[in-house]
């Protein structure tokens, strides 16, 4: 579904500075202005441990350059980093968001830019948002990205996983969003164009040219939401549609192999794919439990023929139940979840397993199927901490079958 | 048969806390009506609307920090104060939706209310009564 033409990403710089000039002009004399410093952060203790849920998954994972941290049993106190958020309220209608993201890896301190924007209000049916900013593609991206403050569960769920790469995480560009109510029900809508694909799945779409391989073309996301509510609870249904004509990469023919980025590419090694993602989703929240299911189709298509398959499709789930009671007069929400990643074993994807290193070279690894199921619960001790208790039960996949992980997240 | 009655007295004596008459109030440049117990969660909550239909104003939620008015409007809500707290923090984070403003009594929620066209506020009947000339009742419950 090419509906975009295929144009470079170069142009977004000086349209992004213009919206910032059109949205700054539009409110020379501030009225009001308030400044609010926000985040959130967490701490868990996690263990795995047991055989691997599914061991040709592991050896291929271990064989092709994975990441060995997942496929290890041990015990882990991990402190993933701080999210900072910088909001100011120039007036009734312009805003600035800023987030940050100070990450603490082992023996490495990251501090990466997640999102920075203008938005304007024109009306409840139009908000021009210009910037970086979540790709607004399905309700997890929008609502539930992190795994600490925002989430019930523990986990972070593989479709919106940063590291892997599934669903684009940023869009640098433009965005529009409104709603409209018809009746009893309101029509919510986002409507984004700018930025979103890298080199690898995970790559920054503002990323330093690799090698001579040129940047992706822009994606366009339009996600549409009905709300219902209604006495008994909120009904939200919503489908999500994202499409990136031309995602400029590298094509490594065997798993495993690393190629040197600033190495001249040859002409069989450039792949240039079409992508398109459909995100479907439904989620009812009641006073006393609430309902989730978000699944998205990921399609490529290979533009290049290099890969030697036309297409390729891989397909994520997660699902959640949860119950809202109390102990003591505290909130406490048990849940039970259930994910699942396929991807085609037979027509391995030639663009969700590359991964770059930190050094000069991307590698091609395994990209593998996961399916699991999670029991645990939340408890609002106060009104900004959530210490959540879970245990992961792995299906399918190279992890080891057992997890225990014991959080506490919390905002300021 | 002292502690039945005294456990009677106690419930009663929450279950009265948690019931106080409370006015929902908003700015009196505010032309809205009476609303219903279930517009007034979408408009505080700002789940749909983000403004006011009347004036364009931007809607700010206001809260009481704690009391009786605070405990009676969660009870309106059907939402506990930290799922309420989670809730505006979710919106601000993801949505760069302002948070709502604390103030810590019935007097100064009267008072911010008075001076924000797009406010929407709560306090006790008896503090509503005194003050109804500086702000609009929208629902009395």
């Amino acid at each position: 579904m090419n509906i975009v033409m295929k144009t470079s990403t170069k142009f977004m710089k000086p349209l992004g500075v213009l919206g910032l000039l059109v949205l700054f002009g539009m409110n020379i004399q501030a009225q009001e202005r308030k400044l609010n410093l926000s985040g959130y952060s967490s701490v868990a203790f996690s263990t795995a441990f047991g055989d691997a849920a599914n061991e040709q998954e592991r050896i291929m994972h271990e064989r092709n350059g994975g990441d060995p941290d997942i496929i290890e049993e041990g015990t882990d106190i991990s402190y993933p980093g701080m999210n900072l958020f910088l909001n100011s309220q120039f007036s009734d209608k312009l805003t600035f968001q800023s987030e940050i993201f100070f990450e603490v890896d082992k023996d490495e301190f990251n501090v990466d830019m997640e999102q920075l924007f203008l938005k304007y209000g024109f009306s409840e049916k139009f908000n021009l948002t210009t910037g970086q900013f979540i790709t607004p593609l399905g309700y997890l991206s929008r609502n539930q990205r992190n795994l600490d403050y925002l989430n019930y569960s523990y986990k972070i769920r593989d479709m919106i996983n940063e590291e892997f790469g599934l669903t684009p995480f940023r869009t640098l560009g433009l965005q529009a969003n409104g709603t409209f109510e018809a009746g009893s029900m309101a029509i919510m809508y986002w409507v984004a164009y700018g930025g979103a694909r890298g080199t690898t799945p995970a790559g920054k779409v503002n990323e330093t040219q690799i090698g001579n391989v040129e940047h992706s073309s822009p994606s366009l996301t339009v996600n549409l939401e009905l709300y219902f509510p209604m006495s008994s609870g909120d009904l939200n249904i919503g489908m999500g549609i994202m499409s990136t004509p031309s995602i400029k990469s590298i094509y490594i023919d065997s798993l495993g192999k690393e190629v040197d980025i600033l190495e001249e590419l040859d002409p069989s090694e450039r792949m240039d794919l079409s992508e398109t993602i459909f995100a479907p989703y439904i989620r009812y929240d009641a006073s006393k439990f609430q309902v989730f299911a978000e699944y998205h189709i990921n399609t490529l298509k290979d533009e290049l023929g290099n890969t030697g398959s036309a297409s390729y499709e891989f397909t994520t789930l997660s699902a959640q139940i949860l119950y809202k009671t109390k102990i003591k007069g505290k909130s406490v929400y048990p849940y039970l979840r259930y994910d699942k990643l396929n991807f085609a074993n037979d027509n391995p994807d030639p663009y969700y397993g590359l991964i770059q290193r930190s050094g000069d070279g991307i590698i091609r690894t395994h990209a593998a199927n996961r399916e699991q199921i999670m029991i645990g619960a939340a408890f609002d001790l106060f009104p900004n901490n959530r210490i959540k208790l879970e245990y992961d039960l792995f299906l399918d996949g190279p992890e080891p079958q057992n997890g225990i992980n014991i959080a506490t997240s919390f905002a300021f | 048969m002292a502690a039945i009655v005294l456990g009677t007295i106690m419930l009663t004596g929450i279950n009265q806390e948690a019931q106080a008459q409370i006015v929902v109030i908003v700015n009196n440049d505010n032309s809205t009506e009476n609303m219903t117990a279930g517009k007034v969660k979408l408009y505080y909550l700002r789940k749909i609307k983000k403004r006011w239909p009347s004036n364009n104003a931007a809607i700010k939620p206001v809260n009481l920090k704690s009391g009786k008015a605070k405990a009676s409007f969660l009870g309106l809500l059907k939402m506990a104060d930290s799922e309420v707290a989670q809730y505006f923090k979710q919106r601000q984070f993801a949505n760069a939706e302002a948070p709502p403003v604390n103030v810590g009594s019935e007097s100064e929620m009267i008072k911010y209310v008075s001076e924000n066209a797009g406010a929407i506020g709560y306090v006790s009947k008896a503090t509503y009564d005194a003050n109804s000339s500086k702000v609009k009742a929208v629902l009395t419950q």
